[in-house]
């Protein structure tokens, strides 16, 4: 498998809180990789670090060859990177389709192909073409799911997927575990922060650990969820995923 | 037939209607009169406002100091011909050119701050160029002012006998203003604009270059500012620095027309401007002597009410009230409705 992104001893400090400290890691071409971890480990910034809504303290982000870290988000996501967000941020000013079409934008000159794009791209992740409403009409589990499309509407190469399956029920969970292995079959590039170890386990081809700020775990669902460290500061020795 | 079963013909008795009322009153006023100078100034603020719109408006970057690109533009035109002769039509673009360079080195600094801060950085920018044009007398005549020359009635001087020729002019000026809204609007930028006044994070990581296109956008208010702060000299035939920078004056009045008629839409600002307008000039025209003060209560209290009534701009009363209207006809079930166009 060949590498798409590699994190090199990628470093966060706010003030003096280290978010982020020294974080390596590799994410394989058309890979889903998952990322796990107490609240506060830093999950959240080290996607903000990937796709530029912060700029490393220190380290280099290594995008296909090319150093990322430090440019401005509309060029990442131009490259190919962009994320949905863990507190839902939508255009709600905008209608449904309007907030995908501002994604489709990226690759289409013209608003009408514009336009058709986001109405493919609503399609396929469930909603109908032609709605008209707007997304303060829509429930938690919509509300993620118009974030997945804006974002999708981008065409990216890597695609950030931040606790999109937070509040969901279990079948709802099992809706969205199919919809993310779809995206993978289109040939995008995964990394997917989730609380819902069953999920995660099932979906993830890898899965890196964070606690405060630090990677302390990275390998096969297996591998990691049998990690000491991962047990003593996530998972707990009772979890049904640690093998007694 | 009804109309409102038809959309383009709906559309176009909506366009019949606009004309007719902007027809109208050069053919029932006088030329020389006050109410085809209210109507004149209608049409100014209405374009003021269709201006600000764009950056106040659509990407909901509150600015209080369009001033700034007014009295620049007035004072470009005016100085262009006083000193060079140079006809105000072309005072006219040269104004829009500098008023809108100006919006380049303002965004440099202004364009870091959100919000609040926003509009305080504005107000200051607008507030630094009065001194400034206050201070250069040796240019400007400082608060004395500047009167424009007066070289005969013709349309390449840019001077009209009474208000007609104004009117019209101001009317091309407008539809120039809203047709530039309209492409806006409905163009690239305009999706790019309404999502950065929701989220910039959120604006920037699906790709928009939110600094880009506010750029973009405040290039063009600007511009349209600029000139019509050249119609505006032409007009009254007098600037002054207190005036044409003022933040009462202008910078809170094309704001106030926009937020009055409806904040982000094409036909809000003349809803809030024939409104405004005559409002000012009404009670500024009733209570006069002891009760001046009186009158600027009333205004000021109408405008709160009018505020209070309808948040979202009188447009928005509007459109809610006709579609309320045409969702009860088709209760009724109309059989026209039924089968449609």
């Amino acid at each position: 498998m060949s590498e798409i992104l590699r994190l090199e001893k990628v470093t966060k400090r706010f003030g003096g809180l280290v978010a982020v400290s020294a974080a390596s890691f590799a994410v394989n071409q058309g890979e889903i990789l998952g990322i796990i971890g107490p609240n506060g480990a830093g999950k959240t910034t080290v996607f903000n670090l990937i796709v530029g809504l912060h700029k490393p303290t220190d380290g280099r982000i290594v995008f296909n060859g090319r150093e990322i870290q430090g440019q401005p988000p509309h060029k990442i996501a131009r490259l190919g990177i962009t994320k949905t967000f863990q507190t839902i941020s939508l255009f709600n000013d905008m209608p449904i389709l309007d907030n995908v079409v501002v994604g489709a934008l990226l690759r289409h000159k013209k608003v009408g192909d514009a336009v058709a794009e986001a109405r493919r791209t609503l399609a396929k992740v469930g909603f109908d073409p032609d709605i008209t409403s707007s997304p303060g009409d829509l429930g938690l589990v919509d509300r993620a799911r118009l974030e997945v499309a804006r974002a999708l509407a981008t065409g990216p190469s890597i695609l950030l997927l931040d606790e999109v399956m937070a509040g969901l029920t279990p079948t709802e969970v099992k809706v969205a575990v199919e919809m993310i292995r779809g995206l993978r079959h289109e040939g995008i590039t995964l990394m997917v922060v989730e609380h819902n170890m069953r999920a995660i386990m099932s979906l993830s081809d890898r899965i890196v650990a964070f606690n405060h700020g630090a990677k302390i775990a990275d390998g096969s669902p297996e591998e990691v969820s049998n990690h000491p460290d991962v047990i003593d500061s996530y998972l707990g020795a009772d979890s049904e995923y640690v093998k007694r | 037939m009804n109309p409102a079963q038809n959309p383009d013909r709906l559309k176009f008795v909506y366009w019949a209607i606009l004309a007719a009322v902007l027809l109208l009153p050069p053919l029932i006023f006088e030329n020389r009169g006050y109410y085809l100078r209210i109507a004149t100034l209608v049409l100014m603020f209405a374009g003021l406002g269709g201006a600000w719109n764009i950056i106040g408006g659509f990407a909901n970057q509150v600015s209080l100091g369009h001033a700034a690109f007014f009295g620049v533009g007035a004072y470009t035109s005016t100085l262009l011909l006083k000193f060079f002769g140079i006809s105000p039509w072309l005072g006219m673009v040269a104004a829009a050119v500098i008023a809108g360079l100006l919006s380049l080195m303002i965004a440099v600094p202004t364009f870091r701050l959100r919000g609040h801060y926003f509009a305080l950085g504005t107000i200051a920018f607008a507030e630094v160029l009065r001194v400034l044009f206050l201070y250069f007398k040796g240019i400007t005549e400082g608060p004395v002012g500047l009167s424009v020359p007066y070289l005969g009635d013709s349309f390449w001087h840019f001077q009209f006998r009474g208000n007609l020729g104004y009117y019209f002019t101001a009317l091309t000026l407008l539809s120039l203003t809203c047709f530039v809204a309209y492409r806006v609007k409905v163009g690239r930028l305009g999706y790019q604009l309404r999502a950065l006044s929701n989220s910039h994070e959120a604006a920037e990581v699906v790709g928009v270059d939110t600094y880009r296109a506010k750029l973009w956008a405040s290039l063009l208010s600007s511009m349209l500012t600029g000139a019509w702060g050249t119609f505006y000299a032409q007009y009254l035939y007098f600037i002054d620095p207190d005036t044409v920078f003022g933040f009462w004056t202008f910078s809170v009045k094309m704001a106030m027309v926009v937020i009055l008629g409806g904040l982000g839409t094409i036909w809000g600002p003349l809803v809030g401007s024939a409104i405004l307008i005559p409002l000012d000039e009404w009670t500024s025209a009733v209570f006069t002597g002891n009760l001046s003060a009186v009158s600027r209560l009333i205004y000021g209290g109408l405008l709160i009410a009018l505020i209070l009534w309808q948040p979202r701009g009188l447009l928005f009363w509007f459109t809610e009230m006709s579609e309320r209207r045409r969702r009860k006809r088709r209760s009724l079930g109309n059989p026209e409705t039924e089968t449609g166009a």
